[in-house]
């Protein structure tokens, strides 16, 4: 199940957490990807929207994947605005060996970059500004182009 | 022929050319700031042509992926129903 929080996530809370809910399935490798929000363009911040439901089957189709492989993928992501220097997302992968664990992370956030949907903006001089430029078009964008 | 009969085979020829009709909502995701909207349309070809006549829409229709009922399609001809939902999602930057 992905894990969704207003604003900014606390870190080694989630961390902490999800190490305890492992600790004891006996796997070998824990890999977390965090994701922080980095001063740049003069942005105050950056603001998320997500589409739960499609969200939702992405993650249960990635954790199958996984499951496969005999590993499991956790995320953890942020709603609304998170200020700089702050934590908007995080994934990891827990696998008997670090080889699968360090694979299946980095096809894990490549696909959720290009996939998962959800919109990023940036929060500047107090606008909402989609972040175009830095988005990727879902697989199968322009059905309705005509 | 009789005029029911006539009128039947005009049914049915209307229904296999054009599919039936029915009213659907579509959504509209992230940063298209446009509330939901409901048409008349048998298959997701009826929506793209309605869709084009929209200005704030229009512009999307490029970039956005398309989903029925919370999930994704790659066919114009994916038929429609009474009560189903069109999501347009434009390009996605999660993180």
């Amino acid at each position: 199940m992905v894990e969704l929080y207003d604003g900014a996530l606390d870190v080694p809370t989630i961390l902490q957490r999800w190490y305890e809910e492992e600790a004891m399935s006996n796997y070998g490798a824990y890999i977390p990807f965090i994701g922080t929000v980095r001063a740049e363009d003069e942005i105050d911040g950056l603001s998320f929207d997500i589409y739960e439901p499609i969200l939702a089957s992405w993650f249960d189709a990635w954790q199958q994947r996984a499951k496969e492989a005999g590993a499991l993928v956790k995320m953890a992501h942020s709603r609304g605005d998170v200020p700089l220097h702050h934590s908007s997302y995080i994934a990891a992968v827990f696998s008997p060996k670090r080889r699968v664990a360090l694979e299946t992370i980095d096809l894990f956030v490549e696909d959720f970059k290009a996939s998962a949907p959800i919109w990023k903006y940036d929060l500047k001089d107090g606008e909402r500004i989609y972040a175009k430029d830095r988005s990727t078009p879902i697989s199968g964008s322009g059905l309705l182009k005509g | 022929m009789t005029l029911s009969t006539n009128l039947a085979l005009a049914i049915i020829t209307k229904t296999k050319t054009y599919g039936v009709f029915s009213m659907v909502r579509i959504e509209f995701l992230g940063p298209i700031q446009k509330a939901s909207i409901e048409l008349e349309a048998s298959s997701l070809r009826d929506v793209a042509n309605q869709l084009h006549h929209d200005k704030e829409v229009r512009e999307w229709l490029e970039t956005a992926a398309v989903a029925v009922n919370d999930t994704l399609v790659a066919s114009l001809d994916t038929p429609l129903k009474a009560g189903d939902k069109v999501s347009l999602l434009p390009p996605v930057c999660g993180g």
